[in-house]
C-alpha cells in the first residue's frame, strides 16, 4: 500500500491540515509516512523533515519502551487501541503529553490520531499524587487500627479478626492450632517499684522476646495491660508444651533496667474434629493460665478441650 | 484442576510425546503473545503456556508485592510448574525479561533445563558506565513507571491500592479490561520495577544450559550490543541477529525465528 502524497487530491491534505488534532501514519518499522500540520506545528519541524524519520525520534525513551512493551504487542494482538498516553519531545526539548488512538492494519502500517493532553495530564498527576497520599494514609491508619502502639504487636481487635480466620481454616483443613495466654508475674510490682516508664520498657522487651521465639505466621498480640496471647497455627499437638516452655524460659532471660521478669503461660489446643470456636480455646487457655498462677507462677499449664 | 494450573492459568497443548517447550511471556502481556508461534511448534513439541501471577488469567489472589518485587518470584512460578507437571529435558522460550527469568530457573534446576531460547533479552536495562550500556538512565525508567500509571489501567481498579490489609487480594480480583495487556496497576508497576530496575548480569557466566539469543537488528529496548554482551558472558550460547525492527520478534517475525529455534534445539541435543 502506498501513501504517496501525489495520489491523494490536494484538498484532502488541506482537510487533514485543518484538523485540530494530529494524524500520523507509520510503516511497519515505525517510520513516519505521513503527518498533518497539527503534528508538524507540535514538533516544530516542517512536514518534509518529519517524513521518513522514526517515531522514536520524537518520543521520550520511556515512551519508546512503552510503545515496544505495551502498545505494539497490544496492536499486534488486537489491531487497535484507544487512549494511550505517551510523552513527545519537541524541537526545543520540551516534553509534551499526548494521547493516541491507534489502528494497525494487516500489512503492519499503523494509523495514529493524537492530541495534546497537557490539562488532562495535570489532573492525572494530581489524581496519582492524591492516590499515593491516600495509600500512605490508609497504611498508617491500618497500622494504628490493628497494632498496639507500645509494643507494635497486634491489638486485641486485630487478633480476634485474624484468629477467627485461622480457626475457620483449621476447621476446614482439619489442622490444629494452639493458643498461649501469657501473663507477666507480679507486673504491678515492677510499675510500683521502678515506675511506669520502666514498666513500659519491660513490656516492649517482652514483646520482642515473644515475637522472636515464634514462627512468622504465628500471631502475637497484646490483649491487656500485661496480658499477651500467642496463636501457634498449624502446630503438632505434641510440640506445644515445649514451645511454650521455650518462650517462658526466654522471657526469664530478658533483663531490662536490671529488672528480671517471669511469665505464666496457659496453653490450650484446638484439635481437628472438635469444631470449637476460637473464643472457646482462648477461654481454656485463660483457665490454664489461672492454674499456672495458682500453682506458683513462672510455669506452663496445658489443657486439651 | 491443580492449584498451580489454576494459579498460573497453565495450558498444555501440542504433541504430548514430544520434548517440552515452556513459553514464558514478557512484561506487560500474557500467554496470548505466543499465539502466532504455537501452530508451527505444536506438531513436534509439548507446549506449556502460562501466565505469571498477576498477568492474564492468572489468580490475582495469589499476587503478593513482596514475592513479585523481584524476578525470583516470577522464576518460582516456572519452578512450581516444572515440579507440578514433572517436566524434564525442558526448553524455555522467554521473551524479554522472561529470558532472564528462564536463566534464574535454569540455575535452580540445571538438571531439568536443557535449552534456553532468549527472545529480545536484556539482563539489565539501565546504563552502568563505563562498561555497560543498558540503554536507559534511571530517570527514563522512573518516567516509564509514571507513564504506566497513566496507561496500564484497569480503570475500575485505579484506586484499588487504597484498600490495604486483609482485603487487598479481594480488591485485586476486580474487573480488568478485556485487553490482553491490561493488568492491575499495582501488579503492572511491581512487574515493571522488577523488570526494569534489576541487574542480572552476574548470573550469565553461571549458566550451563544451551542458550540461543535472538535479537532484533533494531530494537529500542535491547540493542544488538546487548545480545553480543550476553553471548560473550554465556558460555554455551549462540547469537542470531534477526533483520527486524522492534521488541516482539515472536509476534512480528515468528516465521523467521521458529526454524532457528527448531534447528538450535535439534543441533544442540
Amino acid at each position: 500500500m502506498s501513501y504517496d502524497k501525489d495520489k491523494l487530491p490536494e484538498f484532502a491534505y488541506q482537510w487533514f491540515d485543518n484538523f485540530n488534532s494530529g494524524y500520523l501514519v507509520l510503516d511497519p518499522n515505525k517510520n513516519i509516512l505521513f503527518c498533518n500540520r497539527y503534528l508538524s506545528e507540535l514538533i516544530q519541524l516542517p512536514v518534509s523533515d518529519i517524513i521518513d524519520t522514526p517515531i522514536s525520534q520524537y518520543l521520550t525513551k520511556a515512551s519508546s519502551i512503552f510503545i515496544e512493551t505495551y502498545i505494539y504487542p497490544l496492536l499486534l494482538a488486537e489491531q487497535a487501541l484507544e487512549e494511550s498516553q505517551m510523552s513527545w519531545v519537541i524541537a526545543n526539548g520540551d516534553v509534551i503529553p499526548v494521547v493516541a488512538n491507534i489502528r494497525l492494519t494487516e500489512d503492519g502500517t499503523s494509523f495514529w490520531s493524537l492530541y495534546v493532553c497537557t490539562n488532562r495530564d495535570k489532573l492525572h498527576a494530581e489524581l496519582i499524587q492524591t492516590r499515593d497520599q491516600l495509600v500512605e494514609q490508609t497504611k498508617n491508619l491500618y497500622t494504628l487500627a490493628t497494632t498496639d502502639p507500645l509494643t507494635g504487636l497486634l491489638n486485641r481487635r486485630e487478633l480476634l479478626t485474624q484468629a477467627n480466620i485461622i480457626s475457620h481454616q483449621a476447621n476446614r483443613n482439619q489442622s490444629s492450632y494452639a493458643v498461649l495466654a501469657v501473663d507477666v508475674d507480679f507486673f504491678k510490682k515492677v510499675n510500683d517499684t521502678y515506675g511506669h516508664q520502666a514498666g513500659d520498657d519491660v513490656l516492649v522487651a517482652l514483646a520482642q522476646s515473644l515475637t522472636v521465639n515464634v514462627r512468622q505466621n504465628d500471631l502475637v498480640a497484646r490483649v491487656g495491660g500485661e496480658e499477651f496471647l500467642i496463636l501457634l497455627s498449624d502446630i503438632q499437638p505434641n510440640d506445644v508444651f515445649s514451645i511454650a516452655e521455650k518462650i517462658r524460659l526466654n522471657v526469664a532471660a530478658v533483663i531490662v533496667h536490671n529488672i528480671q521478669i517471669t511469665v505464666s503461660i496457659g496453653a490450650a489446643l484446638f484439635v481437628a474434629d472438635t469444631n470449637y470456636a476460637f473464643s472457646h480455646i482462648w477461654t481454656l487457655a485463660d483457665k490454664a493460665l489461672y492454674q499456672s498462677k495458682h500453682n506458683g507462677r513462672n510455669q506452663t499449664t496445658i489443657v486439651t478441650h | 484442576m491443580n492449584d498451580i494450573q489454576f494459579r498460573n492459568n497453565v495450558k498444555i497443548l501440542g504433541n504430548y510425546q514430544g520434548p517440552t517447550l515452556i513459553l514464558a511471556h514478557g512484561f506487560g502481556c500474557d500467554q496470548n503473545m505466543w499465539r502466532f508461534m504455537v501452530p508451527a511448534l505444536q506438531d513436534s513439541y509439548k507446549l506449556v503456556l502460562f501466565d505469571y501471577v498477576g498477568s492474564g488469567q492468572s489468580q490475582l489472589t495469589d499476587f503478593s508485592i513482596e514475592k513479585y518485587a523481584s524476578l525470583e518470584g516470577y522464576a518460582q512460578d516456572i519452578c512450581d510448574i516444572l515440579v507440578e507437571y514433572d517436566l524434564h529435558d525442558v526448553t524455555i522460550v522467554g521473551h524479554s525479561v522472561s529470558a532472564t527469568i528462564a536463566a534464574i530457573v535454569s540455575l535452580r534446576h540445571p538438571d531439568l533445563i536443557k535449552h534456553i531460547i532468549m527472545v529480545c533479552p536484556s539482563p539489565c536495562f539501565f546504563n552502568d558506565p563505563p562498561t555497560y550500556g543498558g540503554g536507559f538512565e534511571r530517570g527514563d525508567l522512573e518516567e516509564l513507571l509514571g507513564l504506566m500509571d497513566k496507561n496500564y489501567i484497569g480503570w475500575a481498579n485505579y484506586l484499588a491500592p487504597l484498600v490495604m490489609g486483609n482485603t487487598t487480594s479481594e480488591a485485586l480480583i476486580g474487573e480488568l479490561s478485556g485487553s490482553f495487556c491490561s493488568t492491575d496497576p499495582l501488579v503492572a508497576k511491581t512487574f515493571a520495577k522488577a523488570t526494569f530496575f534489576s541487574d542480572y548480569r552476574d548470573i550469565l557466566p553461571l549458566l550451563s544450559a544451551q542458550t540461543l539469543i535472538l535479537q532484533s537488528r533494531s530494537d529500542n529496548l535491547a540493542g544488538v550490543h546487548i545480545g553480543s554482551y550476553m553471548h560473550e558472558q554465556i558460555s554455551n550460547s549462540q547469537l542470531h541477529i534477526v533483520e527486524a525492527q522492534g521488541h516482539c520478534l515472536h509476534m512480528t517475525h515468528y516465521a523467521d525465528i521458529v526454524p532457528l529455534i527448531l534447528d538450535f534445539i535439534e543441533l544442540t541435543e
